[in-house]
């Protein structure tokens, strides 16, 4: 599936290099993890019956929930990992890329917002994300961030160390010391992710659709197909 | 010293009559021990103890009652042990205590003044109930006093306050949305004096003995928590010493009341139970005389010694709360499949959408390539 590097051109577009290794690699993790999340998650919250042998020799719900816990320790390495690149990547991977934070970037936003809505002539390609995805991406990470946060105050609550103790007891007081706000609170992530996947991959296939460049590729190889106008434009 | 001394020395000076016998008196001197976790070579010292504060009645405790329904009072008045329980609670000199005392009116509220100034500095001040603070908490009024002016005429005397049950040690039940008197646990009228919070509804009345046992024991108060509990009795979650738990970790719950899970003992996570998220010894301690407890029996943990449990563990057969807007309540999951739903369409028409416009396009520039070939013909 990897783009064939012999092809360094495609209809007036040209092969650059986009997203180093770190950025794909965590963006792989953040999948796998997430959607294990989002599976073991669901179970958490409603779960099946089991069977009704000897308690003693089945572990359905604790494999269940080893599982989800084991993803979020892969999570939180991934985070980090993602958070740190985001200020020593390159320009595309950059926090200061990312964050909606001059108005010209909101004007961006706006004008892809209504391209969407009323699509018509060229499809813009963005070296990096569009400026919409940016704001998308922003609030995923910040989710992750929420998940971590709620996950491990309920985790620490059932470890009795005083390691896990400071930690729930931090994030207890961010819940109004009650852990089954905590609950209700993760339990949403739940549904954020799927509407974010649901509508990621739509918007994926879509710009793969609509502009003949390389996307999915893209988050493999590192290689992007750019019009080289866009290129000169974006490094003004 | 051992406890056998102590006991002959009671024998002597007559305190072990039929009420207390021998044995019952080292089984509550072991089952205290056991509680605080504390070793076996303790129970001559906590004997002695007991026996120290049976001998000099010591020390003064007053008992205040303020928004409550006396559930705390009823339940230390039925501690496992009762005798001896009883006995302790006659000899420490419970000055003044509403519902226990024998008087009444204004020799009642004399009785506490008293206390107070007898006592001044080792007062160890038992609330019960939540304060009232709307309105100058004119909502409960005790002897012509709201239970604000009360606790600020005690606060300078007193040793430690220990808040029992939820309602004391965080507003409990009169707290509950929308909170008509402005209801407060004892955390946020008490500035100057450590507390001490054993929630419950009621408080578990063996934890109450065990604060007052490690107090007489020790001399101070026993390790807490970062809510102020005692972490003999809140160290873990109910979940977590629960019988039922292997059935929880083999994903074997009970789905009805009365179903076969029911019947034989499976979790109770399906039906609502909060022991995942509540701090007690219910679950290891048991009540009434280590009989039984709510999970045990049958029914769900519903968490009635955390903060705000009636606003946030509600519904109690549901294990998280509803979601509330536009005046309807529903759960989480139901919300988020309808907005799945929703997403799901609206990308379909998106997608149609904008097949359609480009295939507009794409044949508008072949009609007018068309239109240039034909004009070029002629
Ligand atoms: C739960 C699953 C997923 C999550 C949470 C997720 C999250 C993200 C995030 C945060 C980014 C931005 C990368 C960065 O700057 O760090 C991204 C980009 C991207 N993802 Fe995913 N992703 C998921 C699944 C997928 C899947 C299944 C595919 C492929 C079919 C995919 C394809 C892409 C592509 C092509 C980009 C780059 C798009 C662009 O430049 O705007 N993702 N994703
Ligand atoms: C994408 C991220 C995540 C999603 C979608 C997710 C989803 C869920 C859901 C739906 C539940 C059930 C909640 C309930 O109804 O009570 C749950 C429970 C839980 N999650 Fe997550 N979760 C995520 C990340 C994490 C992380 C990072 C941690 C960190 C340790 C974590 C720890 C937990 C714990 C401790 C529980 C409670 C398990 C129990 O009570 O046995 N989660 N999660
Ligand atoms: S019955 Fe309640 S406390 Fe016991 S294991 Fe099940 S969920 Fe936990």
């Amino acid at each position: 599936m990897a783009v064939a590097t012999a092809e360094k051109r495609r209809e007036g577009m040209i092969l650059v290099k986009v997203w180093e290794p770190t950025v794909r690699v965590t963006h792989w993790l953040l999948f796998l993890s997430i959607t294990t999340l989002c599976i073991t998650g669901y179970l958490i919250g409603n779960p099946t019956f089991s069977s009704p042998q000897e308690a003693a020799k089945t572990f359905t719900f604790g494999t269940i929930r080893f599982l989800h816990f084991a993803a979020a320790y892969v999570l939180l390495a991934t985070f980090l990992i993602r958070l740190y690149w985001g200020f020593v990547g390159n320009r595309y991977a950059r926090w200061s890329t990312l964050l909606p934070i001059t108005g010209k970037r909101w004007r961006a936003i706006w004008k892809e917002v209504l391209d969407l809505a009323l699509p018509k002539g060229k499809f813009r390609v963005y070296t990096g994300h569009s400026p919409l995805a940016n704001v998308f991406y922003v609030l995923v990470y910040l989710a992750v961030l929420f998940s971590l946060v709620s996950g491990f105050t309920m985790y620490g609550a059932a470890h009795y160390t005083p390691f896990w103790r400071t930690i729930s007891a931090w994030g207890l007081a961010l819940f109004g010391n009650n852990l089954n706000t905590v609950h209700f609170w993760h339990h949403w992530l739940l549904w954020f992710f799927i509407l974010f996947f649901l509508m990621h991959l739509y918007l994926v296939i879509y710009t793969i659709v609509v502009s003949r460049t390389t996307e999915i590729d893209t988050m493999i190889s590192g290689y992007k197909f750019v019009v080289e106008e866009t290129l000169s434009e974006e490094a003004e | 010293m051992s406890a056998i001394e102590v006991l002959e020395r009671w024998e002597e000076r007559g305190y072990l009559d039929d009420r207390i016998s021998r044995r019952e008196f080292l089984k509550f001197c072991g089952r205290m021990a056991v509680l605080l976790g504390l070793s076996n070579s303790m129970i001559p010292q906590i004997a002695e103890a007991v026996e120290q504060t049976v001998q000099q009645r010591r020390p003064s405790v007053i008992w205040l009652e303020f928004q409550d329904c006396a559930g705390n009072t009823e339940s230390f008045t039925r501690a496992n042990s009762p005798s001896v329980s009883q006995a302790v609670l006659e000899s420490i000199s419970l000055d003044y205590h509403e519902t226990l005392m024998a008087a009444a009116g204004h020799q009642a509220e004399e009785a506490r003044q008293r206390a107070l100034e007898e006592n001044s500095g080792k007062l160890i001040v038992v609330v019960e109930g939540s304060i009232p603070t709307k309105d100058d908490g004119v909502y409960c009024t005790v002897g012509g006093k709201t239970a604000l002016q009360i606790l600020q005429e005690v606060e300078p005397h007193a040793l430690a306050f220990v808040a029992v049950g939820t309602c004391a040690a965080f507003g409990g039940i009169p707290m509950a949305r929308p909170n008509p008197t402005g209801a407060v646990g004892l955390e946020s009228v008490i500035r100057t004096k450590p507390i001490i919070n054993a929630p419950g509804c009621p408080a578990n009345p063996d934890v109450m003995m065990g604060i007052l046992v490690h107090y007489l024991v020790f001399g101070r108060l026993p390790e807490l928590d970062a809510k102020k509990r005692p972490l003999f009795a809140f160290g873990k979650r109910i979940h977590d010493t629960c019988e039922r738990r292997p059935h929880f970790d083999a994903g074997q719950f009970a789905l009805s009341f009365d179903d076969f899970g029911a019947r034989n003992g499976f979790c109770l996570y399906k039906l609502g139970c909060k022991g995942p998220e509540t701090y007690n010894i219910c679950a290891s301690w048991r009540w009434n005389m280590g009989a039984s407890w709510p999970v045990k029996a049958g029914h769900p943990c519903i968490g009635c010694s955390e903060p705000a449990f009636w606003d946030r563990f509600t519904p109690f057969y549901e294990r998280i709360p509803l979601a509330a807007g536009f005046g309807v309540e529903a759960r989480a999951d139901d919300i988020g499949k309808v907005a799945v739903g929703v997403t799901a369409a609206g990308i379909a028409a998106h997608a149609i959408y904008t097949a359609a416009v480009r295939k507009a396009e794409q044949k508008a520039v072949e009609l007018d390539k068309k239109g240039k070939e034909e004009s070029n013909e002629s």
